[in-house]
């Protein structure tokens, strides 16, 4: 099954089991079921708890938020993920605040899913990734969709936290199949929050990406194996913010080298974040400081020979860490 | 509610207005027969059934005013400009391109003509724009929006703003009734000469496929805000004949022959059979012989 | 024969998945037949066949690419492929071995079966694995010792710049003195342990030549002329060390050095024993070793060699004579010392073996 039609699977399982769930975004009713048709056959089903909104990503953020305090729970589309800025406020310092700023723990229901990344040619206002902005926001989780994770299980989680999130979902991960056991080289194991996927146990060179990188990750960890005879695990983990580490200790502490990749651009990323946690907890047993690599500083072009220098590629993730292997 | 056209009668056009609209015309359904073809990327929105709007307002428009332009901009663009090779190029990122091939279809900024993928965001930037244009006492900026873009909450900060100072500041509303797939009756509440009206803000609008008559109607409001340094709302209804984007429109079979009869085209074909024929004929030539100029480039280059 | 190859189906994948085959391999098929499923994001289409003729399938299932070669169609005696060693394709699911392409090299190179490399019993073969399978000669790990040796070799050979002075020492004179003094000290005193004493004294005139280069331009010097000396008596190569070899007398020294060959004879070295040395004099009286350059080892600055003694006729007034020499080698890092300073205490060492009377003195 292709990630879109899990994700999709996903929705209509969590409006089915819970009468309070409701779905909005733009242009996301039946027949035409939203941009990327995640929301297909939802408006059919479930009426009126499955809307349809206007062209406001501040204001439909706003509602969700209302629905959660209310005691609703609420999933809200942004038809590009770029546009969540325009949501950033009412993110920020309404729906993530409110958690925590009235004194008491309010419960904020609210899952805002964010189709996001370029490889697919919608120019500089339809491409980005912008997680590293949301990453240290009090009282907001990030999220990132995997190929590997059950989406309908992560949506409960965020429910069930009360704290609103942030849900990332690479736009062309969504045409990829998902994955469970293996390939016959990786194994695919996941624990607490984590996809582990490796050929062999304990290597000493270990790869953290979010599920967005899923497909060239895998190419690079495959031709790092079967080309240059270097086996890394690659960790995936589904939530991103706040990142617990713990349920991968394992793997990490027989590792001599962490790599970190992500799609964002270069310059306070959620990978140099991720470098500071594990350079705590790992600093004695890495051989080399950890590897980042993202999409470079820059916007990201509409034409795919330009688009494809300003993504970040399975042989980039290659390059980075043959490199780090030969210093 | 703006109901269907019900023109029957055309003024005669000019060789020059008709050619544009069919130049456009072409250029647009080369688009998407590449996109068919495979041999575009990514996205592209088409103006079809809409072009006459911007070569309307285009001629009324002097060389120092700035326009504002949205997503489904090729019209907008190409009706100032007359650079079909250079659109082409950026939209297909070859040598020769507006911006190197970076901002692709929805992000041009050629001259005094910027465009942009984020709806309702160019609003305050052409008010920016505009003030700047009343301290220098030349010109104005002119913003292409479309009805769906009046949920943004930018809109109404914008026409605040362009009211409270005076900005002159005309917004062409290309009210085809729809948004990507959601008709504007279910995203809009009231009309848009009543949200002008809660802002004092002039508005005009105008149910004419006829180029002429939507240029004579605008002319009047336009003089207004160059001469009164303030904002106008002036509000075209058409009808979207292609896709939002390239095999996305779920209408149905009704809504598309209603969309069809209310195409500019349909109306023109009609009434001016043979001038439209011949025009036609050299302008398909002319974006055949561009395209495969065009594709014929080496890749754009970026630094 | 035809190719038959994925069509772009849309725009926005660049992959799909191919789902299932509707034809077996093998079978013959008619054009127009529909052949295969492709699943693409949006839809699951059906393929027709290009042409009349046997199927065969070059990719079975899963992820495939527009333009991939996914089968040819043609008559049944054309379609033989290129056989190179059977590689199980790794995208399918129910592989059982993985070769990486150095393997993979390796195993084309010298003919290896799939069978055997199967027989490895490996998820993933590398190379080495292959090496292991294309060589029957036995492979040998070597004692522990000989491996710590070799790291300690590859780190001087990487880290020091060396170069190296030879000179030449007329011992003729020294027999007899050896004898006496081991008469005298009731222990064995030869060339070795003179030059021990020899190079330890010299640390007073040329201190860089015992110090240890820190980088950067910048060298500890040494507290005490601690000399290792190579000792092997057939049961590995040890350098144990003699401690404050010029605050000591030459007895002492030598008896010390006689200790050190029992012990290795025993086998019984502590670690204190082979720590601490900042000069080595490294053994090579083997006879007929004319001359030998040292290693130096990493944190050392110099090393000195001494090879057997030989045997030269020499002219004489009327004749000839027949004298003794030995040949000294010094190999110093030069980013510490230059030839001159070299050849300099090469002179000065040279010149204690050469005139056994100062070391009565
Ligand atoms: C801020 C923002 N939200 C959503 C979109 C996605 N989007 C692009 S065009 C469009 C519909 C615009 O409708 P309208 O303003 O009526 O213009 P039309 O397409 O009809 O010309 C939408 C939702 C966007 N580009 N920007
Ligand atoms: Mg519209």
């Amino acid at each position: 099954m292709r990630v879109a039609e899990h994700l999709n699977r996903s929705l209509h399982a969590l409006l089915e089991k819970d009468p309070s769930v409701h779905v909005l975004g733009e242009d996301i009713s039946d027949p035409y079921g939203g941009a990327f048709k995640i929301t297909k056959g939802l408006s059919d089903r479930f009426g009126p708890r499955v809307m349809s909104t206007p062209l406001s990503e501040g204001g439909i953020v706003g509602v969700g938020a209302g629905l959660a305090l209310a005691g609703d729970r609420a999933v809200v589309e942004i038809m590009f993920g770029d546009f969540a800025t325009l949501a950033f406020d009412q993110l920020v310092n309404f729906a993530a605040k409110s958690t925590t700023m009235y004194g008491r723990p309010v419960d904020v229901p609210l899952v805002v899913r964010l189709p996001t990344g370029g490889r697919r040619g919608y120019g500089p206002t339809h491409s980005q990734s912008l997680q590293k902005h949301f990453i240290g926001v009090p009282g907001l989780s990030v999220y990132e969709m995997s190929p590997f994770h059950d989406a309908e299980a992560l949506f409960t989680e965020i429910f069930g936290s009360g704290r609103p999130a942030v849900f990332f979902e690479d736009k062309v991960l969504y045409t990829k199949p998902m994955l469970s056991g293996g390939d016959g080289l990786h194994t695919f194991e996941v624990r607490d929050g984590w996809a582990v996927i490796r050929a062999e146990q304990n290597t000493e060179d270990v790869l953290v990406a979010p599920g967005g990188l899923t497909d060239r990750a895998l190419t690079a960890l495959r031709d790092l194996l079967v080309e240059d005879e270097i086996a890394c695990t690659l960790l995936v983990p589904a939530r991103l913010h706040p990142l617990d580490v713990t349920p991968v200790a394992d793997v990490l502490h027989a590792a001599r080298r962490v790599h970190v990749a992500e799609d964002g651009t270069a310059g306070g990323t959620w990978g140099a974040e991720v470098a500071r946690l594990l350079h705590e907890r790992l600093w004695g047993r890495l051989t080399a400081p950890i590897t980042h690599i993202s999409a470079p500083d820059s916007i990201i072009p509409t034409a795919a020979h330009l688009e494809a220098r300003c993504t970040v590629q399975a042989a980039d993730i290659r390059a980075h860490i043959q490199r780090a292997i030969s210093r | 509610m703006i109901g269907a056209v019900r023109e029957r009668t055309l003024t005669p056009v000019s060789e020059a207005d008709l050619s544009r609209m069919l130049r456009i015309r072409h250029f647009e359904k080369a688009l998407l027969r590449l996109f068919e073809q495979g041999r575009l990327n990514g996205t592209t929105h088409t103006c079809l059934g809409q072009e006459h709007v911007p070569v309307a307002v285009s001629a009324l428009l002097r060389p120092e005013d700035h326009v504002f332009s949205n997503h489904r901009g090729h019209g907008h663009f190409l009706a100032r400009y007359d650079e079909p090779h250079a659109l082409l190029a950026e939209i297909t990122g070859r040598e020769g391109a507006l911006c190197n091939g970076v901002g692709g279809s929805q992000h041009i900024y050629h001259e005094r003509f910027l465009s942009t993928g984020v709806q309702g965001e160019s609003l305050p930037v052409a008010v920016g724009v505009a003030l700047r244009h009343k301290r220098t006492g030349d010109g104005i900026a002119c913003a292409y929006i479309g009805d769906g873009t009046w949920g943004e909450g930018s809109v109404y900060e914008a026409l605040n703003m362009a009211q409270v100072w005076g900005a002159p500041l005309l917004v062409v509303v290309e009210h085809n009734r729809i948004a990507q797939s959601t008709p504007t009756a279910a995203q809009m509440a009231g009309s848009i000469a009543g949200r002008c009206a809660g802002f004092g803000v002039a508005h005009h609008r105008v149910e004419s496929v006829d180029v002429n008559v939507v240029r004579a109607e605008l002319s009047g409001l336009l003089e207004t805000v160059r001469r009164d340094k303030r904002p106008a709302v002036f509000e075209v209804s058409v009808h979207r004949a292609g896709p939002h984007s390239k095999g996305d429109d779920t209408r149905t079979a009704a809504e598309l022959a209603e969309a069809a009869a209310g195409d500019w085209y349909a109306h023109y074909a009609r009434d001016f059979p043979a001038q439209v024929a011949a025009l036609e004929e050299i302008e398909r030539a002319f974006i055949d012989a561009a395209v495969e100029n065009v594709l014929a480039r080496p890749l754009s280059e970026w630094s | 024969m035809t190719e038959f190859r994925i069509p772009k189906l849309n725009n926005n994948d660049d992959s799909y998945i191919l789902v299932e085959w509707l034809a077996a391999d093998g079978q013959e098929v008619r054009q127009g037949e529909p052949l295969v499923v492709i699943e693409t994001s949006k839809t699951a289409e059906e393929l027709e066949s290009p042409a009349d003729g046997t199927l065969v399938i070059r990719v079975h299932s899963g992820d495939c690419a527009p333009g991939e070669l996914i089968a040819a169609i043609g008559a049944a005696v054309d379609v033989v492929e290129p056989v190179v060693p059977e590689v199980p394709p790794l995208e399918s699911g129910e592989i059982d071995v993985v070769i990486t392409r150095p393997a993979q090299v390796l195993i084309e190179r010298h003919g290896i079966t799939l069978e055997r490399v199967r027989a490895l019993g490996k998820k993933v073969v590398r190379a080495e694995d292959v090496a292991a399978l294309s060589d029957s000669r036995e492979i040998v790990r070597l004692p522990k010792a000989q491996r710590q040796a070799a790291d300690v070799v590859v780190l001087s050979h990487q880290t020091i710049p060396a170069a190296f002075t030879v000179v030449k020492a007329n011992v003729t004179d020294m027999a007899k003195l050896t004898r006496d003094l081991s008469k005298h000290a009731r222990t064995l005193i030869g060339l070795s342990e003179l030059l021990v004493k020899a190079v330890a004294d010299q640390r007073a005139e040329f201190p860089h030549l015992f110090s240890t280069w820190l980088g950067d331009g910048r060298i500890r010097l040494a507290g005490g002329s601690h000399v290792g000396v190579t000792i092997d008596v057939g049961k590995g190569l040890f350098v144990p060390v003699v401690r404050d070899a010029d605050a000591r007398p030459l007895d002492a020294v030598a008896r010390e050095l006689m200790d050190y060959r029992m012990t290795a004879l025993r086998g019984s070295f502590r670690e204190r024993d082979l720590e601490g040395a900042n000069i080595a004099v490294t053994l090579h009286t083997e006879a007929g070793v004319e001359l030998a350059v040292p290693i130096i080892h990493p944190g050392h600055v110099a090393a000195l060699s001494l090879a057997s003694t030989l045997q030269e006729v020499q002219p004489a007034d009327e004749g000839f004579t027949v004298r003794q020499t030995v040949r000294i080698g010094l190999a110093f890092d030069h980013r510490v010392v230059n030839g001159r300073d070299a050849a300099l205490f090469l002179g000065a060492v040279k010149r204690l073996l050469e005139e056994p009377r100062r070391w009565l003195e």
